[in-house]
Order: structure tokens, then sequence, then C-alpha cells
């Protein structure tokens, strides 16, 4: 590990807000106070991660708003609290795939592409250690909104909340295999942007 | 530099109120529930914890009582001649008792026409009178 590694490191070493696991049994009770700890946790990362998938605000705060509506109400079915997060980013997930029905779009994943991704060795597990420069900003954004939605997806699930490969797939209802090479290339194409642009 | 977690919240920040605006409206739904949950009656709490989550099982139970009502009903013609025999039985009881009586009548007869003896005043005293009186008997004779 070089020196210019370091500080993505420690970000990855400090837990990010994991002390909402404690509101979880409470939330089960209906505590309103261990709610309002929870949808202040994950509103905002739920909500950037419908809204990079539909592309509209209003839709993206509907979906947003039934999502955590339902998981209050069905929040009994969930087994494990340790798993509260990946359980409402898939209520989200099927709710985006519930729009994606009623708009008429059907998912078009690429087989050829999917076909080029899964014949590949991938490791991608372990913390993602991405730095990017304020001037790559708007260049990761962009580069986001090119990949296709089957990619960019995992890509924001891993991005926004860390989750593992397994818990990607847990929600997008994948093999682990093809998360793994959709993460592998997407993060692949990623770190080709910032290398080209640390080049330049 | 930023994670790339960091630039895309950054993205949606604006929608930071409306999203709070969401999360009170959520949460307000939720506090009559809450206390609804709280002062539950009995009759709720059993609603919730043993009816609903068993509909199913509550429904067989019902069934096979529905059923058992059923056969016990379908049993009735079954269980007439069974009164019949009661009925018999409590013919059998009255002939009896009306026999009993007879006897002891024939009895109270028989034992009116057998003669009373007197009974042996010496056996009636104290056995030392009754004693005594033997003697002086004995000696008299």
């Amino acid at each position: 590990m070089n020196l210019l590694e370091l500080p993505a490191f420690f970000l990855t070493v400090i837990p990010r807000e994991d002390n909402w696991i404690v509101h979880v049994p409470d939330a089960r009770l209906r505590d309103e106070q261990a709610w309002r700890a929870l949808i202040g946790r994950f509103q905002l990362p739920l909500f950037t991660f419908v809204a990079e998938l539909v592309g509209d605000r209003e839709v993206a705060l509907e979906i947003v708003q039934e999502s955590l509506l339902n998981a209050t109400r069905y929040i009994g079915s969930l087994k494990d609290d340790a798993r509260f997060d990946s359980w409402l980013f898939s209520i989200g997930r099927q709710k985006v795939q519930q729009h994606w029905r009623k708009m008429g779009k059907e998912r078009q994943l690429n087989e050829a592409l999917e076909g080029l991704l899964m014949d590949q060795d991938i490791d991608c597990e372990g913390p993602d250690e991405t730095l990017i420069a304020d001037e790559d900003r708007e260049g990761f954004l962009e580069l986001l909104d090119s990949l296709p939605e089957a990619m960019r997806e995992v890509l924001l699930l891993h991005y926004l909340e860390d989750f593992s490969v397994s818990r990607i797939a847990v929600i997008l209802d994948l093999p682990e295999g093809t998360v793994k090479s959709r993460l592998y290339h997407s993060r692949l194409k990623l770190r080709s942007l910032i290398s080209s642009t640390q080049a330049t | 530099m930023k994670t790339p977690r960091d630039i895309l919240l950054d993205r949606h920040q604006d929608a930071l109120p409306a999203l709070d605006a969401i999360g009170d409206d959520i949460l307000s739904g939720l506090e009559p529930t809450a206390l609804e949950e709280r002062s539950m009656s009995w009759w709720a709490f059993l609603k919730a914890e043993w009816l609903a989550p068993f509909r199913m099982q509550w429904a067989g139970i019902g069934i096979a009582w529905v059923v058992i009502v059923l056969l016990q009903l379908g049993a009735g013609h079954s269980s007439a001649p069974k009164r019949q025999v009661i009925a018999k039985d409590t013919d059998l009881e009255e002939r009896i008792e009306e026999r009993r009586i007879m006897l002891a009548e024939l009895l109270e007869d028989q034992l009116a026409a057998v003669p009373q003896e007197e009974p042996d005043p010496a056996y009636l005293k104290p056995r030392s009178d009754a004693s005594c009186a033997k003697l002086a008997i004995t000696q008299t004779a």
C-alpha cells in the first residue's frame, strides 16, 4: 500500500453510520424514534439509487415513499436485523421494476455483453478504494449515466452502501457470478476514466 | 478527492427537503398504529397474536368440528334403540319394586302370625340381679 492509498484505506476501515442496526428491533415494534433514525439514514442513498435508475426526480420520490411505507408495514417479514439495508434496497428495486413494467419498458440486457463478461475469472470482493478528484466528478457521473442499467445498478449498490457481491446478488435476484462480472467491468471502466484524466 | 458515494449523494442533495417531508408523512401514519398497539385490548391481542397468524389452522379445526357434528346428527337414528333399552330398564325396575313391596307385605303378615314369646324377666335385669334371681329359682325348686 502506498501513501496515496492511505486516505482511502482509512475511509474503508472507519465504519460508515453502521449504528442503524440497533434501531431495527425497536422499528419492529413500530417505535417512531427508531423509524426516524432508519429513514434518516437510508432515505438519501435509497433515493439516489432509485433516481439514478429511473432518471426522474418525482417518480423517484414516489418510489422511495412507497418503499419506505412497505418497509414500515412488512418489517415483520425481515429475518435478520443486520440485513435491513439490503432488504430496503430490494424493496426499492422491486418498485423500480414495477415502474418500468408500467411504462412498458422491459429490461434490455445485452446478451452479447453478458456473455463477454461471464467468461472471465473475476475477483472484485474487498473494499473499494476509489477516490475521485473534484475535476473528475462530472466525468464519473457521465460514465455512470452511460453505463447500461444492468451494470449501473450493480455499481450504485456497491458504491452507495458498500454491499458485498452476495448481498447485491440477493437484492437484484441474480447469480453471484453475474454480479461479479458486472461489477468488475464497470469498475474497470471507471478506473480507465480516472487514469485517463490523470494522464492528461 | 471524494468517494463515489459522496459524489452520488451530492448529486441528489436537493431532494432532501422532499425526502424529509415524505419521512414525516410516513412517521405520522405510523403513530396511531403504534398507539393502537400499545393500548391493545385483550380481544385485539388475541386476534393479532392467535387468530390472525393461524387462520388456516383455525379454519381446519372449524371444519373438523362441523364434520363431527354432522356425523353425530347422522348417527342420531342408531341411538334411538338405546333409549328404548333405557325405557325397558325403567319398566323392569318398577316391576322389581312392586315385587319387593309385595314380598315385604307377605313377610309382615308372616311375622304377625308368629306368637311373640315373653322375654325371660331374669335376662332383662342386670347380670348380678339376674344371677340372684336364677339362684332363688333353683333354691325354691
